[in-house]
């Protein structure tokens, strides 16, 4: 049995493996792909251009804005006339926030009074504006404190990030990108690799051959999941060697979480195959799963945030867990035990996913 | 009548991806109002000339005019001339037999004004009338063939192309489609076939014989032979000559010895879909070294009892045994016993011949020195050395079908399945095929094969002849022949399938 | 034109025989749209916080109230800073407050007082939050208690506005920016296939020997996707709309037009695929890995390209999404506002034709 299961490991990496395009669509994209999103994916908010509508133009007014200049989120200022030229620089997405100073805001400040700024954003890209006008707010109460220095009790706040000082916002995209990506990988070397075979007959003398559903399974799981786990390996490298980020756990934990989190990735791309009579209809299914995946897993909005159901669906999703246990072995040495409560459902997707493969090849012999 | 054609002159062609000339120097010029025949092995370079001819392949050298057109730059013009059948039949699978007519039908841009009357024919002819709503896809063999037909007939073409139209068709319908082509095409109509079968050849005005991409003969079939076993050996002659010999293959065969009598049983098989019969009550015992032939039209039945005996198919009643161990039971035992071999190629296409080899040596159980020499020997047998680090889907049909057997027999399997083994294949790799069955029967194996090739059923010791789900008549070709009162096998199978229609 | 319609009927018939084609035209968008709906939420969110009064001062309590009845905080108490730490490595809290002893006697001094904030910096989006939230509740506390005195209101008070989205409703925006996603997904999976499975059944072949000229397979492989592409927007704008309840401020002629030229690019990226290979399973492969992620990341909708390298800006410059995608949130939002349209337009419609160019000149129309 093993030497049948060494033979069909054999064969699936060599239909990988030996011919150069699909070798090239298999390690070149993800590669590709760990870069350009490492840089592409964040949240922080920079060249943000702004237009001002300076009405005091005194030499505070002036102050404050050159505040604005020197802050490093800030790009292009556009200084406008009126009210129409501010509405119109916003609506054509000429500046993506506006600052309007009254005209009495020295006078009122000398006295001792409270000046109001106008701060406009543009909401249509709701995200941007909210995190832009928290720049601009932040700026505008620093200046604001330099005016009361002294005058009543200071409050410091001591603030610190654990886990990653700097806030680097590309540590955390490149610790949910080798989660994504190697997601990415396993669906595509799995999904194909059964509806295939029956669209080109293969399977029907495969079947016919002494290997049993077992064996054929344990073949098409352990050749894509060696292909799989080295490029998740070899991104991991890239990400603490090249893009310098820390790698505080333990490797070998690492090692065993993404090894089963491959593991039930390959099931359900495997269980996709089964399902599937055509090529069409299994790059259907592999679409249909790996974008709510990776829409749900918490990368890209918390999972607490999500009504009830949802958050009850995303215990399906194998990416949820694997992500939690991915941040938290780079980022923060994450304790054996919150890694094992993770890793127990993904155990669990597993063998329901590769059971329901190796169910399906029984049931559809007819 | 005396018009020609076709010109062909000095045409040349090479693939990229190979060193060989799949076309060398080709000189040939088709009458006009002729059925003229190609003929020649695998990669013989059959379907290139075709694809040539109509422009759907440009020439590295040469001249070719077709029907005084050029067809690299006048595609247009030979199209609207040109009634075409690729091997594949160029049907739409999910569409239904009317949809796929309908298509060819206004493709062609034949006038709206007689359409009932031409699809009233085609319908009469080919017998789909009843299945006009059926999905092509879901047509048996046959009459998918007969439908593929019918869609390059529509606009009675001045040319007619067909490649292989009668690829792994049954007697009774390759008769018919013929009759289709006689009947259904003007008297003008040039017709171009490429074919395997040599009693169609043999019927041809013209036959063009190829051989390695050359022309090796060309003129009137009459002159080569005057009936068609005359006719194969001739060109089995002028193709370099076949001499029965021993199979190296089976010469240093052992098998393991059993006292098993019946190493392959069928005991009540039965596979019904919803209220359909597709086999009904099936029964037989194949003897050990015995060579066993499962014969009927397509949709007969024969594939499914084939596919329930390999265990590819559960029976709805009944049971399958192999060496006394049932497949469905214990499918692994039995199957170990099996050496399989598909009607359509089923080994790893992405794969070289060795990683192949490698592969159904290592599944079915050799391993180390054995694996190796045993490799080397199918390798040898076979001819297949030079392929060794070619991947499999460019071989031709004739190679994959040898490395198909290879895979099969390796592990020097007691039992032997083939589904159509040799559709397709040309009469010397056939003869060579069964040459390798036979002394493999010799040696004990006990072999169950489909065939459409009615000179193949008589290498088998017995025949079970199918319709409509049933074996309708069991016995020795000699048995058969004598039951209906025929003097061959080809009539043996007419008869007795129309007597059985009566009843 | 008969050959071409008998040609578009074809495609048409066999859209409708396989079922993957509706599953993928209108199911697969449905099922998007309401994780979109439910599952993502950009709001700013609630965010779990630890607490460590050591301070064990009477007057605090009314700061813990605060604490305990904001909106935007979860609070949660520790007596034992271990287990507060702990807790943060296991992701229980995104961060926490250590009020230090004497910090109620050093703020009635007028003397310094400090307070110590942790953020989780493996969740940067929430550490954020994690500095800001407590920011405006300790100030807002500062006013209201009885030290108020002792604080001044600061002098300058920005007020900001969100305009086309006063209540900054996320969904506003990551609904219609999310059809422009699914209509990507939507354009390439229909046509990634259709023209590599022709080669591959060997209906291509039978095909080039009929009538037909290049310019009939081309169009007949825009125009049913394009239709079924177009029914499916309408029915996503639809659910939008009308379930959803998500405003739409602008004009459906405008929307439903530069669509049709996102659709036009959309298909157009498909096809290119499809035209390169005759084999359907590399042409599936490179679907699945270059189709998916890059609409979803570098289309805008998740991530501001503003915020990119140059070199990500200008990739991202090739890809139709990102134009719809500006264009679509716009219109809902904002209303037509032709400049916008106008822009978007161009690069659609340049995108589209380079694409149909390169799929015209891929087609092939003999078999080598």
């Amino acid at each position: 049995m093993l030497k049948r299961i060494i033979a069909l490991v054999k064969k699936e990496f060599l239909i990988i493996w030996r011919d150069p395009k699909s070798r090239m669509l298999i390690i070149i994209p993800p590669i590709m792909q760990l870069f350009i999103f490492a840089y592409a994916m964040t949240m922080e908010v920079r060249n943000i251009d702004m237009a001002i509508l300076d009405r005091s133009n005194t030499l505070e007014s002036r102050e404050l804005i050159s505040k604005f200049e020197s802050s490093k989120w800030f790009r292009k200022f556009i200084y406008v006339k009126n009210e129409n030229e501010l509405r119109k620089s916003i609506e054509t997405q000429k500046a993506h926030i506006a600052l309007e100073i009254n005209s009495d805001f020295s006078s009122k400040i000398k006295r001792g009074k409270t000046a109001d700024v106008q701060i406009i954003t543009d909401g249509r890209q709701t995200n941007t504006a909210a995190i832009a006008g928290g720049y601009a707010n932040e700026i505008i109460n620093k200046y604001s404190d330099e005016f009361s220095k002294g005058k009543n009790t200071k409050i410091n706040f001591e603030t610190r990030s654990w886990y990653n000082e700097n806030l680097e916002y590309m540590y955390y995209t490149l610790a949910s990108l080798v989660v994504l990506l190697a997601m990415v990988i396993t669906l595509l070397l799995t999904s194909l690799s059964i509806a295939r075979e029956r669209e080109l007959g293969t399977f029907d003398q495969l079947i016919v051959s002494p290997c049993t559903p077992f064996e054929i399974l344990a073949g098409k799981t352990i050749a894509p999941m060696g292909v799989a786990l080295s490029l998740s390996m070899f991104m991991a490298f890239v990400a603490v060697f090249h893009f310098k980020m820390p790698f505080r756990g333990s490797v070998i934990l690492y090692l065993i979480s993404t090894v089963i989190a491959i593991l039930s990735i390959t099931g359900v791309g495997l269980f996709v195959s089964a399902l599937s009579k055509t090529q069409q209809q299994a790059i259907l299914g592999a679409f249909t799963f790996q974008t709510p995946a990776s829409l749900l897993s918490g990368f890209i909005s918390p999972i607490e945030d999500m009504p009830r159901f949802f958050q009850y669906l995303t215990f399906l999703d194998p990416l949820r867990f694997y992500m939690v246990i991915g941040k938290g072995i780079f980022l923060k040495n994450m304790p054996l035990q919150d890694v094992i409560t993770n890793l127990i459902p993904l155990c669990i997707i597993a063998i329901i996913t590769l059971g329901g493969a190796m169910w399906l090849f029984n049931k559809q012999l007819d | 009548m005396n018009e020609s054609a076709i010109e062909i002159k000095n045409l040349t062609y090479k693939f990229n991806s190979s060193d060989s000339y799949a076309l060398e120097d080709i000189c040939v010029e088709i009458r006009k109002s002729t059925i003229s025949g190609i003929v020649g092995p695998d990669s013989a370079g059959k379907t290139t000339l075709l694809r040539c001819i109509t422009g759907l392949l440009t020439p590295q050298k040469g001249n070719i005019r077709t029907f005084n057109l050029n067809p690299t730059k006048q595609q247009e013009e030979i199209n609207k001339i040109l009634g075409y059948m690729p091997q594949k039949f160029g049907l739409y699978e999910d569409l239904s037999v009317e949809e796929n007519l309908n298509l060819y039908f206004q493709l062609k841009e034949i006038p709206e004004s007689n359409k009932n009357e031409i699809f009233e024919k085609l319908y009469h002819f080919t017998n789909l009338e009843q299945f006009k709503k059926r999905a092509a896809g879901k047509l048996s063999g046959g009459m998918k063939q007969k439908l593929g037909l019918a869609c390059a007939l529509l606009g009675k073409p001045d040319l007619l192309v067909l490649d292989e139209p009668s690829v792994g068709v049954d007697p009774i319908s390759r008769k018919e489609l013929m009759k289709m082509v006689k009947e259904l095409s003007s008297c003008d109509t040039t017709t171009i076939w490429s074919t395997t079968y040599m009693d169609e050849a043999q019927s041809f005005d013209f036959c063009i014989v190829l051989n390695k991409g050359k022309i090796i003969y060309k003129g009137k079939p009459f002159n080569l032979g005057k009936n068609t076993k005359e006719f194969e050996n001739k060109i089995i002659k002028i193709m370099g000559g076949y001499k029965e010999k021993e199979s190296f293959l089976a010469k240093d065969f052992t098998l393991k010895k059993t006292d098993i009598e019946c190493p392959v049983r069928a005991i009540g098989l039965e596979k019904k879909y919803g209220d359909f019969y597709a086999v009904k009550n099936n029964t037989f015992c194949i003897k050990k070294g015995e060579i066993f032939g499962l014969l009927g039209p397509n949709g007969a039945g024969k594939s499914t009892s084939f596919k329930m005996m390999c265990g590819l198919t559960t029976p709805s009643a009944g049971s399958a045994k192999i060496m006394n161990i049932d497949i469905v039971k214990n499918p692994s035992k039995a199957r170990s016993y099996i050496g399989y071999m598909a009607q359509k190629f089923s080994l790893y296409g992405s794969l070289d011949v060795l990683g192949n080899l490698n592969f159904f040596a290592s599944i079915y159980g050799l391993e180390g020195k054995e694996k190796e020499t045993e490799i080397k020997k199918v390798a040898e047998v076979f001819e297949l050395e030079p392929f060794l680090k070619q991947d499999a889907k460019e071989l031709s049909l004739g190679f994959k079908q040898r490395l198909a057997l290879a895979c099969a027999i390796m592990h020097k399997p007691p039992v032997l399945f083939l589904d159509e083994p040799t559709s397709g294949v040309d009469p010397i790799a056939r003869k060579e095929f069964w040459s390798h069955i036979k002394g493999l029967a010799k040696k004990g194996v006990t072999t169950m094969v489909t065939t459409h090739f009615m000179d193949e059923a008589e290498y088998c010791d017995r025949i079970s002849l199918f319709f409509k789900g049933e074996a309708i008549a069991t016995g020795t070709p000699d048995e058969l022949q004598k039951k209906a009162h025929t003097k061959n096998m080809e009539e043996a199978f007419s008869v007795l399938i129309e007597r059985s229609q009566t009843k | 034109m008969s050959r071409l319609s008998a040609l578009i009927k074809k495609e048409f018939f066999q859209i409708t025989r396989d079922p993957s084609s509706v599953i993928i035209a209108f199911i697969m968008p449905l099922i998007l749209l309401i994780i979109y709906m439910y599952g993502v939420n950009l709001d700013t969110s609630k965010i779990k916080l630890g607490l460590k009064f050591e301070d064990a001062n009477p007057e605090l309590s009314t700061l813990m109230e605060s604490f305990k009845t904001s909106k935007y905080v979860k609070t949660k108490i520790y007596q034992d800073r271990q287990t507060m730490y702990e807790d943060l490595t296991r992701g229980k809290i995104n961060g926490f407050i250590v009020i230090p002893n004497n910090f109620i006697e050093n703020i009635q001094n007028k003397k310094e007082a400090n307070i110590q904030i942790i953020t989780d910096g493996s969740e940067v989006n929430l550490s954020n939050y994690v500095k800001n939230y407590p920011l405006s509740i300790i100030r807002q506390w500062l006013n209201e208690s009885t030290f108020k005195y002792k604080v001044q209101k600061p002098l300058i008070e920005a007020q900001i506005r969100y305009w086309y989205n006063q209540d900054i409703n996320s969904h506003h925006f990551i609904l219609p920016g999310s059809l422009a996603i699914t209509m990507t997904l939507i354009g390439m999976l229909l046509t990634t296939l259709v023209i590599a499975r022709e080669w591959e059944r060997g209906t291509m072949e039978a095909l080039l020997t009929t009538h037909i000229t290049k310019r009939d397979i081309f169009l007949s492989k825009y125009i049913p996707y394009f239709a079924l592409g177009m029914l499916s927007m309408a029915f996503n704008v639809f659910m939008c709309v009308v379930v959803f309840k998500i405003p739409f401020h602008g004009n459906y002629l405008v929307l439903f037009s530069v669509c049709a030229l996102f659709l036009f690019s959309a298909l157009g990226i498909g096809l290119l695929i499809s035209s390169n290979f005759k084999d359907q399973f590399l042409a599936s492969q490179s679907a699945l890995s270059i189709g998916f992620l890059p609409a979803l990341l570098l289309s805008g909708l998740t991530f501001p390209i503003n915020s990119m390298p140059e070199i990500l800006q200008n990739i991202t410059k090739i890809i139709p999404t990102r134009y719809f995608v500006t264009f679509i949130q716009s219109e809902f939002l904002a209303g037509t506002i032709w400049e916008i349209v106008f822009v978007n337009s161009v690069f659609l419609i340049i995108l589209g034709i380079l694409t149909a160019l390169a799929v015209y000149k891929n087609i092939k129309t003999r078999v080598e």
